[in-house]
């Protein structure tokens, strides 16, 4: 008590006492105790000289006053009068240094002096009323202090008011009621709701104790959180009083029951054993114990974050590890992490966690909430303030962690996990943090509160205590007070029935912590190292000693405060607040809009080659490196697209596991971030595009190059993704990322050949399996292919080039090597030794192949020896008619050949005919075209233009050219095909591909969805 | 919400606009109304295959010009050949084919004087040309590259040139594009001979003059064979520029003097030795007209 409090109270004691000439000696008694019960004796003797002074001095003006003989009662009238004043003037000074909770005992202290000598006379009365208005105390709480100090029959009107224990069944008044029987007289207890004080008083002759300190009959006493009352059998706990006063509320009933719980780490050490409590509504509950006793595995066991191995956990019969649909949203966690959104406000943060836990409120039922609970919690100064982070901090450590706990808070969950909560809080922060939880416990709510080191006050505020020693052994479940006791009796230490210190009321949490670990000692006097008891039979001794009480287990449902919105609702939040904190992020802003132009700038102006030779200008046709910049473009866009997803989930990772108690719906997280990254993607691959293609003059396919390379981005992002939810740090993801690119660089098809390829993977003339699976390979060709294909100068000729091209080829290569083929066969024919015979047999398969092959497309030339195409029945008139046959063969596609090359050239000259033509000719050739992307499409350097693969005789050359095989869904065909065939029906190659890659995008969502790599990568972790 | 729209809208504005900004400017060829299915057929020639043949194979190869050059003492001169940036006028394959020709001569040329640099470089033209009218397969890449890194081996490089030249022109007659080839010898014959011109302007010499004179003779051959073809554009058009030069050489004499070839034994051998002498009458200013004549048609047909 200050200073001030003191002396405005010995203002006030002396004004009340000098009424009606009364300051006799039991008032004066009464401060004389009042002041050595708060203070040492020559503090309380200063103060006492004090208030006699206040009272003499009284008394002086009083005798001035008397000599003028004015009649007695208009005197006492003044006087009371300039009391009332000077009362007024206390309080209002008073008013402007104490909190309500000091100016409520202020009065309650008032009360007791009038109860010292039971004068409770008008005048008096009067003073007090005064100075409760003063204080501004409601009429009907002053009225409950002044029934409780005049000891009148309770009126019903403010009964709710009042706890009355004693020893009968039934009770005259409206008063709550506890039966404790062989008590004498009554303990009535009263509540000040507006401060949540509790005051008590006894009236019997048995001697009780509170805290362990005998109860004086005249006293009233405080009763703080956590007091304890011994009575004659057994002990009434402060929360059991407690209960009482809101049992009128309307809340829900809760049983939490743990019937011996078993945990093993995946490694199989014992993490909890044999666990057993029952707990119902409206209790605050700390988990202690030594460092690695198994707390937060108990909170998370019991929290059902972790599935324990033997045992169960019910809350009202539902088993909290599977019937988790039945207890969705009973559950809240605060977990120790730091679960804020750095670039959003204090406000936001809270806000959008609201809009997650409540689909019926409207905007501004929200926003009342949101701004009651940061009243609540003494946030709403800060509320526009952006959080930060624990390096670039914004607010203050103690704001952080009370704005963690509002977010479980404002939806005031039934049941409430806390994981030390005061953990690098300041005793102040501390004390703040854990009045919200009891405040909340009082609501009716059920909390469990991991506790390291707590303050005597904070100990005192728990309604139970569950104790754990090493090895996850529970050693004690109960009252805390007695916690103490309990140890202190088990180590034999003196006067071990006493819980707190009698002079201060402090308890020392830490004792038990001291017995618990005391050591064994050698004879020389050194410790050991050997706990003198151990955990082992700490246990067996608190299962012998202390028998939990019975439990009745309620079964009835638990009505949710909260409902979560529906999926869209919940898609809008996420990305909304995605976008709010990507926004509040300028450097992720900045970076991420600046990333693809500069890289774009980067990459197309160095490659921009130009002829060295007289001062040429810059032709796209021959800038050299158009194939790389196109394979380099996919490349950038996966990375960017990668690196921008990579941790997207991976720094939500501590929110998703609070929410996952919210039962909010993962499809809309995931949903939420594809959309947003998509747009990021979007937005950056068009600025690569424009400015890539700008600088490098790729004309005419702007628009297909921005949509590829979207695609590829949001594949890459998808694949981000992917990683992001199944890593667990930064450092792995990043190191991951070359690991996914440096395969789509090797199997992209553009650094290396497919053709050029370790057999054992495949290739030849088709795609390896494998690189049919790397976007890049995908994203590449069909960008290749379009630009080949749809140039401006390729696209009028390109149908003709196509067939030229095939008919070319089979007079030029394809026939010849038939040819030869047929001839090494006729000579093979004729050997007799089994390694000829066999090539013999080989030779002869290929041709009938091919013939078979031929005779499919080319209906005019018919070969009709077929069947002596087998080695037995090949001879010297079957291979003439083979040469007959391809020179018919030769013929008739030179007959085509001829045909075609004259349909090109009428078209060509058309464009040519004029000298203007000729120039345009140039121009459009030399802006549209590029003759190394020609090169690379047309594989003309390849060194078998044909090349004999299981049985067929197979391009090589040209496969731009090459016309697929019909099929319902192109399928395991040859790279830089013209065009492909989805669902039976010819579709552009570039469309073909962004099909591909946005199917690949899907099933990696969907394997996202159902977190498969997460849980393989799990399973790899439990072998 | 209603700031992100407009966050959105302000973002993605400004880059629709360049989109649409980027997506114009484009140039596309003209297309003539006149329709590909109306086919014109194929330019028939009005003599047979086999006179072609025969005159075709009577018109030396590029080479051989270029060898008497040599002899002539006259030094490389690159600015005699058609440049390679001539290349993208080409398009239409009896420009392509006429100008292999000529380049193919260019490469006798540089052959002759050993420039394995400006060869490869030549080489590349021919093939790229020769690939536009699908007859490059004969270019091997493997062989251009092995040739192109060891420079002693000029010799294999002027064999696989005139090798190829030929094969490309056998090629082109079996697969009965023989108008083609015919373009091709004519390329070949008119920059072998503006070759011999140009060096023949600098540095007169009586044999050169002589040779030159004797072309008239090649002319002949090369005209009757284009005139087989004449109705077709492009082939007019030589036609009407050879004619012009024909009508220079027309003033050129050739006389033919008949000798009895005799007999005599050469190494234990009977060899009949050719005694009929051809002698041309050319003077100075006939020179000279041919000289310019020559470089103007050549002028004409490379650009």
């Amino acid at each position: 008590m200050s200073e001030e409090i003191l002396r405005a109270l010995m203002q006030l004691f002396a004004i009340i006492a000098k009424q009606d000439d009364g300051s006799g000696d039991s008032e004066r008694n009464f401060v004389r105790s009042f002041l050595s019960f708060q203070l040492n004796k020559t503090k309380s003797e200063e103060y006492l000289a004090l208030y006699d002074n206040y009272l003499t001095e009284d008394k002086v003006v009083k005798g001035i006053e008397g000599d003028d003989e004015v009649p007695t009662t208009k005197k006492r009238k003044r006087t009371s009068v300039s009391d009332s004043v000077r009362t007024l003037t206390i309080c209002i000074k008073i008013n402007k240094t104490l909190a309500q909770k000091q100016k409520v005992i202020v009065l309650v202290r008032l009360y007791e002096l009038l109860k010292a000598n039971n004068s409770f006379t008008e005048s008096r009365i009067d003073i007090i009323n005064t100075a409760a208005e003063g204080f501004n105390i409601s009429e009907e709480e002053k009225r409950v202090a002044e029934v409780f100090f005049t000891q009148v029959a309770i009126p019903d009107d403010i009964a709710q008011h009042f706890v009355v224990i004693n020893d009968f069944a039934g009770q005259a008044s409206k008063a709550n009621h506890i039966r404790s029987e062989g008590l004498d007289g009554e303990i009535v207890t009263i509540r000040f709701p507006s401060v949540n004080l509790l005051f008590t008083n006894y009236t019997g002759i048995n001697e009780l104790q509170i805290n362990g300190i005998p109860v004086d009959r005249k006293i009233v006493y405080l009763l703080a959180p956590g007091s304890t009352i011994r009575v004659p059998r057994g002990t009434i706990y402060y929360s059991d009083i407690v209960e009482q006063f809101l049992s009128t509320n309307e809340h829900n009933k809760i049983s939490f029951v743990v019937e011996n719980l078993q945990y093993k780490f995946p490694g199989g050490k014992i993490g909890l054993r044999d666990i057993n409590f029952s707990e119902s509504h409206s209790a605050l509950v700390g988990i202690m114990g030594a460092s690695g006793a198994g707390k937060t595995t108990l909170l998370n066991v019991l929290s059902g974050i972790e599935k324990p191995s033997g045992g169960n956990i019910r809350i009202n019969g539902q088993d909290v590890t599977y019937d988790k649909s039945q207890i969705k949203g009973l559950i809240g966690y605060i977990s120790q992490d730091d679960l804020l959104i750095e670039e959003l406000t204090v406000y936001q943060n809270l806000y959008i966690n609201a809009q997650l836990c409540f689909k019926d409120k409207s905007p501004e039922e929200l926003k009342t909430v949101v701004l009651k609970t940061l009243e609540d919690l003494g946030l709403l100064e800060t509320k526009d303030i952006i959080v930060g982070n624990a390096l670039n901090k914004k607010i203050s450590g103690g704001q952080r962690k009370r704005l963690n706990i509002a977010l479980d808070l404002i939806r005031e969950p039934a049941i409430l996990f806390v994981d030390e909560p005061t953990s690098g809080l300041s005793s102040r922060d501390s004390e703040n943090v854990m009045d919200l939880l009891k405040e909340l416990s009082l609501k009716g709510n059920l909390i469990f509160v991991v506790i390291h080191q707590p303050s005597s006050d904070i100990f005192k505020m728990f309604d139970k205590i569950c104790v754990l020693d090493v090895g996850g052994y529970n050693i004690y479940y109960g009252n805390p007070v007695e916690a103490v006791m309990y140890f202190k009796k088990a180590a034999n230490h003196v006067n071990c029935d006493i819980g707190e210190c009698e002079l201060c009321g402090n308890v020392n949490p830490e004792l038990i912590f001291n017995i618990l670990e005391s050591q064994e000692v050698d004879e020389y006097g050194n410790y050991t190292g050997n706990r003198k008891v151990q955990p082992e039979e700490w246990h067996s001794a608190f299962k012998a000693n202390i028998k939990l009480p019975d439990f009745k287990e309620v079964k009835e449902k638990i009505v949710n405060s909260f409902k979560i919105p529906g999926v869209i609702k919940q898609l809008f939040v996420f990305i909304k607040r995605d976008i709010l904190s990507k926004i509040g992020n300028k450097q992720y802003l900045l970076i991420n809009l600046i990333e693809a132009p500069a890289l774009a700038m980067l990459l197309s102006f160095v490659i921009r080659y130009t002829s060295r030779v007289k001062g040429a200008e810059y032709v796209f046709r021959d800038n050299d490196n158009i194939p790389a910049y196109i394979f380099m473009c996919v490349i950038v866009m996966l990375f960017i697209g990668l690196t921008v997803s990579a941790e997207e989930i991976y720094k939500d990772r501590k929110i998703l596991k609070r929410e996952r108690f919210l039962n909010l719906s993962p499809f809309a997280y995931y949903l939420s971030k594809v959309k947003i990254l998509f747009v990021i993607t979007a937005i950056q691959s068009l600025l690569f595009v424009l400015i890539g293609n700008y600088i490098i003059e790729l004309k005419g396919m702007t628009m297909q190059c921005w949509f590829m390379l979207f695609t590829v981005g949001c594949c890459a992002n998808v694949i981000g993704l992917n990683i992001s939810s199944a890593f667990n740090s930064a450092v792995t993801i990043y190191i991951l990322i070359p690991l996914l690119i440096i395969p789509q660089l090797i199997l992209g098809g553009a650094m290396f050949t497919f053709d050029k390829l370790n057999a054992s993977i495949g290739g030849g003339s088709g795609v390896p399996a494998i690189a049919s699976t790397m976007p890049s390979r995908w994203a590449y060709e069909g960008l290749m292919v379009q630009q080949f294909r749809y140039n401006n100068y390729e696209e009028p000729f390109f149908e003709f080039d196509k067939s030229i091209s095939q008919v070319n080829n089979k007079m030029t290569y394809y026939i010849p090597e038939l040819v030869q083929i047929a001839t090494d066969a006729l000579r093979l024919s004729k050997e007799k030794d089994a390694k000829s015979q066999e090539e013999f047999k080989e030779k002869i398969t290929i041709i009938k192949n091919e013939l078979t092959r031929e005779a499919r497309t080319n209906k005019e030339v018919v070969f009709n020896d077929m069947a002596f195409l087998t080695p037995k029945k090949f001879t010297n008139i079957t291979f003439e008619n083979l040469n007959n046959h391809f020179v018919r063969l030769n013929r008739y596609y030179n007959f085509q050949f001829i045909r075609y090359d004259i349909k090109r050239n009428l078209k060509l000259s058309g464009f040519v005919d004029s000298k203007e033509g000729q120039e345009r000719f140039q121009r459009v050739k030399n802006k549209y075209s590029n003759e190394y992307l020609e090169d690379v499409v047309r594989k003309e350097y390849v060194k078998n233009k044909y090349i004999i693969e299981n049985g067929c005789l197979n391009q090589q050359l040209d496969p731009i050219y090459i016309n697929p095989p019909k099929q319902y869904i192109s399928y395991n065909i040859h790279f830089f095909s013209p065009y492909k065939y989805l669902l039976g029906k010819e579709i552009s190659t570039f469309w073909f591909n962004t099909v591909v890659i946005w199917f690949i995008s899907l099933i990696l969502f969907i394997l996202l969805y159902f977190e498969v790599l997460k849980k393989t990568l799990n399973l790899f972790n439990k072998h | 919400m209603k700031n992100f729209t407009r966050f959105g809208i302000y973002l993605l504005m400004p880059l629709f606009v360049v989109f649409i900004a980027c997506s114009g400017d484009e140039e596309k060829f003209v297309e003539k109304k006149e329709s590909v299915d109306t086919l014109p057929a194929k330019v028939k020639p009005d003599i047979s295959a086999e006179v072609i043949n025969n005159i075709i194979m009577s018109i030396p190869s590029p080479l051989e010009m270029a060898t008497m050059l040599k002899d002539n003492g006259q030094g490389y001169d690159a600015n005699l050949l058609n440049p390679s940036t001539n290349l993208i006028k080409y398009n239409t394959n009896y420009k392509i084919a006429f100008n292999i020709g000529v380049y193919s001569a260019d490469l006798g040329y540089i052959n002759i004087y050993e420039k394995t640099f400006s060869a490869m470089s030549y080489l590349q033209n021919i093939k790229q040309l020769g690939d536009d009218i699908h007859i490059g397969q004969f270019f091997d890449f493997e062989t251009l590259k092995r040739l192109a890194t060891n420079t002693k081996n000029y010799d294999s490089l002027i064999f696989i040139s005139t090798d190829n030249f030929n094969k490309m022109d056998a090629h082109l007659r079996t697969q009965n594009r023989n108008e083609l080839s015919v373009l091709m010898i004519s390329g070949a014959w008119l920059e072998g001979v503006n070759i011999a011109c140009q060096v023949a302007k600098l540095k007169p010499n009586k044999e050169l003059t002589e040779r030159l004179g004797f072309e008239k003779i090649n002319l002949d051959n090369i005209l009757v064979i284009l005139n087989a073809y004449k109705n077709d554009k492009y082939f007019a058009q030589i036609v009407t520029e050879f004619e012009k030069l024909k009508q220079i050489y027309s003033k050129i004499e050739i006389s033919y003097q008949y000798v009895e070839p005799e007999t005599k034994e050469v190494n234990g051998q009977l060899v009949i030795v050719n005694k009929s002498k051809s002698t041309v009458n050319i003077t100075e200013a006939q020179l000279k007209e041919i000289i310019e004549e020559i470089a103007r048609v050549r002028n004409v047909m490379i650009n």
